[in-house]
């Protein structure tokens, strides 16, 4: 099993990052509007813009490293689609058109959604979630979730490396080969761990009085900057134009 | 005294095992499209991870026994893979699934049934959000692949795949919750 | 009169899972300002007793509960567990599992949070705590880049910021090594002295205790069995019935030279590795001959872990080679060199998979030698570890210390030339100490090569014979002297 870089590096942010002026609140807008644009806009010219659009957030943003381990492996996924609709469907120029804008879709939303979580913090989303009044229920297990990650992540390693020192190599075809070895060897100890882990964080929450019914308050507040109005703004002009300039290629306006 | 529905240790068993589904949806996640055929055909994409998704969500019914869990579960695991890029359009039937599930665990332990009886759980959460899937996209008129216009039956088997994948997932699952509560991990 | 801060009266507790009670008839008064240590034997109940003061027991885990319990003059049975949490602080064994947020200031912000203060108070409680501790210049930093001590200070802090009167420490120093422990000792005393906190500890690990603590209460099967002064630690009688670990131990390692005549089993050339953060071991050289006891030792992070994954080949040098009879660890396919050396991690949950300990040890025989008959074969080694009795449990739902004595048995089943082991005593008792020094010291007897990365005194001078210390990224071998190395060296 490789080891999922790319995926401990998501909520880690240390509010160090070049968008840190941009409040969560913003960074959300961005990610809803990107994702619900990736399919209104139809045209391959404005999905294409869109996609640049997010490309150039994330270099601003300096959120390409983690976005390339996760990035190339749609990639990869993508091209096997690509190559397989190829064979199946023997119209290039559907494959050219319908598929790849699909493949296009899926690659901008996800590009979109890890460039949110590699530049906000747990601390940033807790603190959003809090202003957009979600209960207790919800916020505390997205704490824990995002919190843990990495920690899931670090376990799952740790599993295989006691594996492969048992002499079970651990890869793809191994898990084809002997499904039931890995049912019981990774899925056990990982829902064993689990089960303590969080056994262990529950009683640590509330020995820090978490159970408290009165409405949490918070040591820093997410601040709404004159940046966030810009940002806002911007994307707004940007947004529009690519409806109206998608509409123009198609003919609907 | 304040009484919550459910505990401090619920909640953080929920957020662990969403961060577990995170965790293996991130590798997993495009194996289900490639296994079927590597099309982007709607309801495939989950169907991998569909089988974690099965599996940690008896185990969480097993251990929570209470109705809601595992659709908090849903919600939970959908709200942290929005944050990192799911479609907006994949997550209500997904949520919808584990809503469709949780009263099935209900009405099994209504019945009084064990937890040997939750196998179909997957089942149920997998193939009816494959159902959901695949309406969503009929209902919204979003882009289709020509060959499932062309071929519909292609979508009956995907929801008969995924009712398969989900049902192995929850009945291991079953069996592991005998074996846990031996072991005294849960009670 | 001042009310004490502790005051138990005939407390009994059964868990919701288990028929036996985990604390039977307990009494127990602690006067404020005193540091008090509980101690005992894994199981003992020193824990489940610390749960009840601060309410965990029964909001948190359920059960049968009866006595009375005052903390503060308050009833931690009847309070909601958040607002005793604002009059007794506790402080878990792992660091890593009380940490929510990722900044210190965050996580120490987090319990006046939850209870609703205004963000002037909140921002002078968490200043005061994080000073509290010494990691006022740390207050930005990142968790994840704090050494395991400083994590446990911010643990300590962020309990502090809740500002209880007492403070229960469950095992809290078991994951530190010696400095770090000595100094989170110092913290301690200063706790006491200057903020006239009531500390309780949890342990069974006493080095360094006698100089802290004003009284110790022994705890054995769920009852308090002794108490007194801080002299008891000092009487081995007392350290051995209840599988205290520490202040008694004297021994000295028996040195036996490098067996060069015989044959060699691992030989490092000029090995190095690096991680990405910046972690190297650097030009590491040494040979082990068969039959040797070897040990490792360094301080936290140092690079043992690293170094038996080099040797087992889960890492590959980045210069360099590590041969493991004859076979280069960058070459070699994994199960060849798991068939020449096996290897315990540290958490032995993360090991063990199958539904009983027999199936346990028989699973790695068969993928040792696929085919073979092993019953016999187990059977002799789940005898020869002392695990017979229980080869028909589930492995986890044993203690800690069986189901490291499960692993170990799980690892030679594959009769490897070499056998590795992480740390094994994290954690464990002076009582499952010696029944795993015994265990392994009849495997030293058979011939089998044994090498331990640990800094406990007591596992390493009773087996090994070689002392190989890690220190800035070097590893050395120490010679037939260990008097500049004690400062690795402490009592789990």
């Amino acid at each position: 099993m490789s080891s999922p870089r790319g995926l401990s590096g998501l909520f880690r942010s240390r509010e160090s990052s070049p968008v840190r002026f941009l409040s969560v609140e913003t960074k959300m807008f961005h990610l809803a509007s990107v994702i619900i644009l990736s399919f209104v806009v139809r045209s391959a010219g404005c999905l294409f813009l869109l996609f640049l659009s997010t490309f150039a957030y994330s270099f601003f943003a300096r959120s390409l490293r983690a976005h390339f381990f996760i990035v190339k492996r749609m990639i990869f996924f993508a091209a096997v689609s690509v190559a397989l609709l190829a064979v199946v469907i023997r119209e290039p120029a559907y494959l050219a058109g319908t598929a790849v804008r699909i493949l296009a879709r899926v690659f901008i939303m996800s590009s979109a959604g890890i460039l949110f979580a590699a530049t906000t913090s747990p601390t940033e989303l807790i603190r959003a979630l809090d202003t957009l009044r979600a209960p207790k229920t919800l916020i505390f297990p997205i704490t824990v979730a995002v919190r843990f990650i990495p920690a899931i992540v670090r376990e799952t390693g740790e599993i295989a490396d006691s594996l492969k020192l048992k002499g079970i190599s651990v890869g793809f075809f191994d898990f084809l080969r002997h499904p039931g070895i890995y049912y019981r060897a990774i899925f056990m100890p990982l829902v064993i761990r689990s089960i303590s882990i969080s056994d262990e964080l529950a009683a640590a929450a509330e020995a820090r009085c978490f159970g408290s019914p009165l409405k949490r308050t918070f040591l820093r507040r997410n601040k709404v900057s004159a940046g966030d109005f810009i940002f806002v703004s911007a994307m707004t002009l940007f947004l529009i134009g690519l409806i109206i300039l998608d509409g123009k290629i198609r003919g609907v306006f | 005294m304040t009484k919550y529905y459910f505990t401090t240790r619920d909640l953080a068993f929920i957020g662990v095992t969403a961060s577990v589904l995170v965790v293996t949806g991130f590798f997993t996640g495009r194996l289900g499209r490639l296994f079927v055929m590597g099309l982007p055909i709607p309801g495939t994409y989950g169907l991998t991870n569909g089988f974690f998704d099965a599996f940690m969500g008896v185990i969480v019914a097993a251990k929570i026994r209470k109705f809601g869990a595992i659709t908090l579960l849903g919600i939970i695991e959908n709200a942290i893979k929005i944050m990192t890029g799911k479609p907006f359009y994949a997550v209500g039937p997904a949520i919808a699934g584990f809503l469709l599930a949780d009263f099935f665990i209900w009405l099994v332990r209504r019945g009084n049934g064990t937890d040997f009886c939750l196998w179909p759980v997957g089942g149920i959460l997998l193939g009816s959000r494959a159902i959901f899937k695949i309406a969503v996209f009929y209902l919204l008129g979003l882009p289709l692949l020509k060959i499932i216009r062309a071929h519909p039956l292609v979508s009956v088997w995907v929801i008969l795949l995924s009712f398969a994948i989900g049902t192995l997932g929850s009945f291991l699952a079953s069996q592991a919750v005998l074996e846990l509560r031996r072991a005294g991990v849960i009670e | 009169m001042t009310l004490p801060a502790v005051k138990v009266e005939n407390l009994s507790y059964r868990y919701p899972s288990s028929q036996a009670p985990a604390l039977k008839g307990v009494n127990l008064e602690i006067g404020r300002g005193e540091t008090v240590l509980i101690a005992g034997r894994s199981g003992c109940g020193k824990t489940t007793l610390a749960r009840c003061l601060n309410g965990l027991i029964p909001h948190f885990h359920g059960g049968e509960i009866s006595g009375k319990i005052l903390v503060n003059g308050a009833n931690p049975l009847t309070l909601p567990v958040w607002k005793t949490a604002s009059s007794v602080g506790m402080i878990f064994q792992n660091p890593e599992s009380q940490i929510f947020t990722l900044v210190v200031e965050d996580e120490v912000a987090f319990g006046p949070e939850n209870l609703a203060l205004p963000r002037t108070e909140i921002s002078k409680r968490v200043d005061w705590a994080i000073a509290a501790v010494g990691l006022s210049r740390l207050k930005k930093k990142h968790v994840f880049e704090l050494s395991d001590g400083q994590k446990q200070r911010l643990a300590v802090a962020s309990a502090l910021s809740c500002l209880p009167d007492i403070l229960i420490f469950d095992e809290a120093t078991s994951n530190l090594d010696k400095k770090a422990r000595e100094d989170f000792l110092v913290l301690l005393t200063e706790l006491k002295r200057r903020w006239g906190k009531t500390i309780i500890l949890i342990d069974h690990r006493v080095s360094g205790l006698e100089n802290v603590v004003d009284r110790v209460v022994l705890m054995e099967n769920g009852s308090i069995a002794a108490s007194g002064g801080r002299s008891i630690l000092s009487d081995d009688r007392i350290v051995r019935k209840f599988g205290l670990r520490g202040c008694v131990f004297e021994g000295n390692p028996v040195f036996s030279p490098p067996k060069s005549a015989g044959e060699e089993i691992i030989e490092a050339r000029s090995a190095s590795f690096g991680y990405a953060g910046g972690f190297a071991l650097n030009n590491v050289n040494f040979s082990i001959y068969r039959g040797e006891s070897v040990a490792i030792t360094g301080g936290n992070g140092s690079g043992k872990t690293t170094l038996l994954k080099l040797i087992a080949g889960l890492l590959k040098p980045g210069a360099g080679s590590i041969r493991l009879l004859e076979r280069d660890t960058r070459k070699g396919r994994w199960n060849e060199l798991s068939r020449v050396a096996s290897v315990v991690l540290q958490n032995p949950d993360r090991q063990i998979f199958m539904n009983s300990v027999y199936e346990e040890v028989a699973f790695s025989r068969r993928i040792a030698d696929p085919g073979k008959p092993s019953e016999e074969m187990v059977e002799k080694i789940l005898f020869r570890m002392g695990i017979s009795e229980i080869k028909n449990r589930h492995p986890h739902s044993l203690s800690q210390g069986e189901k490291q004595r499960v692993t170990v048995a799980s690892a030679i089943a594959k009769r490897p030339d070499v056998l590795l082991l992480d740390e094994p005593t994290s954690g464990m008792d002076g009582y499952h100490l010696g029944l795993l020094i015994e265990s392994l010291a009849k495997l030293k007897k058979d011939g089998l090569t044994i090498i331990i990365a640990s800094h406990d005194a007591e596992l390493l001078f009773k087996l090994c014979g070689r002392f190989f210390v890690i220190e800035n990224g070097k590893v050395y071998e120490t010679g037939g002297s260990l008097s500049n190395h004690m400062k690795f060296f402490c009592s789990q």
